[in-house]
């Protein structure tokens, strides 16, 4: 039983982490309309930015700074291309953010090598954290603290101030936002910054978890999507609620049958999806409807 | 003493790689005295090893036996690190790139090894110099199979003065042997084409002791010993399960 309780805690952490990743992805689709399939390459880019980084900053200074970096490439991007395709066909940002993806991981790959590059957790933040015969990292704590930010940030972004007032307008009716003299072009730019910066933040995390790799974002951006579709698209507390829930159904699962942890997530998306296919939360888009 | 190992494998739905290296790891264990107290299968490219992590803490065994390979060595070696748990690791997998990618924080403890940078045989060095001028890093294990393959290749095609298929089997078959930069050469076994050779008991370094950050490993002591057949660390026909059409 106390393992159970055991897998079910740290299940809730690794569920926070997820949600970072997924929560970029869902604020990026909710404005935009777009399924940012590069979302994976932002997150491997903010790893690799944060390695490059640490050798000359420190760990601390090297985390703030890389997010606006991505974030700053991510505007960029959405400038020069993605703007050009938001009212086309939304096949052509799939297929665009495909290209990108791909594109990102040969660049990674031809600069650093396909080997993965080595990268600790820094001594400040290492040891852990017993709790009876509970065990906890420090590390995994402060990505819990760093995740809880983050989502409170961007709650009290989109809820309470007049950036979030436009951006939930635009969710609901861009053409009225429009049709008020309120241009919709800055802020879809800032929404997709915002989207990949916290690819970048939940990649530099992972750095000192995983091997720093050209590939490492193919993996995790599908636990993201399966996470804002479990969720529902376009729904902040419910891909909160679906990272959560994530965590846990891997944990849980690799409890009692390992084999089927990594599959459990895509079955319970199975699931939802035959009962209630805009997900847990999710609402209605006008856009895909 | 009871070796109360817990061993991980890769499930991988394309490669029997995983499921054979359990079977073998298991059968060396048991018939050496120990006891299995779990054989986790883990799908390829598992991102967070927690939840087996939090299971082995439970189960306080003797040592950790890793299967995996790639990216998740990495992945499991620096999480295993983070979560402090003092459980020796050792593992039937150990892949050279996957090592440095963890960082010498990460890893310790003995491994086995096909081949490694710091082999001091003279084409062995050749080949390590050549390659970190080109590359700017030495050579990991796979490189020197990727290089082994072409140079057996060129040298069978050099001794058999063709390039015809046939002919090149049977003169690999006939117990040609060729320079595989180890101290003892490679030769071909005839009935599954096996190339027999050594591999080596590889030990982590003190990180004091490294000359750079690629240089991770002593070479212990290589297996088979010199007075040893080479194919005594392979399995034998019976137990081999490749079959040459």
């Amino acid at each position: 039983m106390l393992i159970l309780i055991e897998q079910i805690l740290n299940g809730l952490l690794v569920g926070t982490y997820y949600t970072l990743l997924a929560l970029g992805l869902s604020i990026i689709f909710s404005l935009g309309g777009v399924v940012n399939l590069a979302h994976g390459a932002f997150y491997a880019f903010g790893a690799y930015v944060m390695v490059v980084l640490s050798e000359h900053l420190g760990f601390a200074a090297s985390f703030f700074i890389t997010p606006v970096i991505v974030g700053l490439t991510g505007i960029v991007i959405e400038q020069l291309f993605l703007r050009r395709l938001y009212n086309k066909d939304p096949i052509l940002t799939l297929l665009f953010t495909f290209g990108l993806a791909m594109s990102a991981e040969q660049a990674l790959r031809l600069t650093f090598g396909a080997s993965g590059l080595p990268f600790s957790i820094p001594e400040f933040l290492a040891g852990q954290l017993h709790i009876g015969s509970f065990l906890y990292s420090y590390y995994r704590l402060t990505i819990l603290v760093v995740t809880g930010v983050c989502i409170a940030g961007l709650w009290w972004l989109f809820n309470k101030t007049s950036f979030g007032l436009i951006v939930r307008a635009g969710v609901a009716d861009a053409e009225m936002v429009r049709a008020m003299g309120i241009s919709v072009k800055p802020i879809l730019s800032l929404v997709f910054a915002i989207g990949v910066g916290l690819a970048a933040v939940a990649g530099s995390m992972s750095a000192s978890l995983t091997g720093v790799q050209p590939a490492m974002g193919n993996d995790i951006v599908t636990a993201a999507f399966v996470i804002c579709v479990l969720g529902g698209l376009g729904s902040f507390w419910g891909v909160v609620f679906a990272g959560l829930l994530v965590g846990v159904l891997k944990g849980v699962t690799a409890l009692y049958y390992p084999p089927a942890a990594e599959g459990s997530i895509y079955a319970l998306m199975v699931l939802v999806l035959i009962f209630r296919p805009r997900g847990l939360f999710g609402v209605k888009f006008a856009k895909l409807e | 003493m009871i070796l109360l190992q817990y061993i991980f494998s890769q499930y991988r739905r394309l490669s029997v790689s995983g499921w054979a290296l359990a079977r073998v790891s298991t059968r060396f264990l048991t018939e050496n005295g120990g006891t299995v107290m779990a054989n986790e299968l883990v799908a390829t490219g598992t991102p967070d090893y927690s939840p087996y992590i939090l299971k082995i803490k439970a189960a306080k065994p003797d040592f950790v036996y890793i299967n995996l390979a790639g990216g998740d060595q990495t992945t499991f070696l620096k999480q295993y690190k983070e979560f402090g748990l003092e459980f020796p690791v050792s593992g039937g997998v150990m892949d050279t790139a996957g090592f440095w990618a963890a960082g010498i924080e990460s890893i310790t403890g003995y491994w086995q090894s096909l081949w490694y940078h710091g082999m001091q045989t003279e084409s062995s060095q050749a080949f390590t110099k050549a390659f970190t001028e080109k590359y700017k890093k030495p050579p990991e294990n796979q490189a020197w199979g990727d290089y082994m393959g072409v140079k057996i290749m060129a040298a069978a095609m050099e001794e058999a003065k063709t390039t015809d298929t046939a002919k090149l089997i049977t003169l690999m078959e006939s117990g040609m042997d060729f320079d595989i930069l180890k101290p003892r050469r490679g030769t071909f076994r005839k009935f599954d084409h096996s190339l027999l050779q050594e591999m080596f008991v590889v030990k982590v370094k003190d990180k004091a002791a490294m000359e750079d950050k690629w240089d991770i490993f002593e070479i212990v002591e290589a297996s088979p010993g010199n007075n040893e057949k080479l194919d005594v660390i392979q399995p034998s026909q019976e137990e081999n399960a490749c079959e040459m059409s």
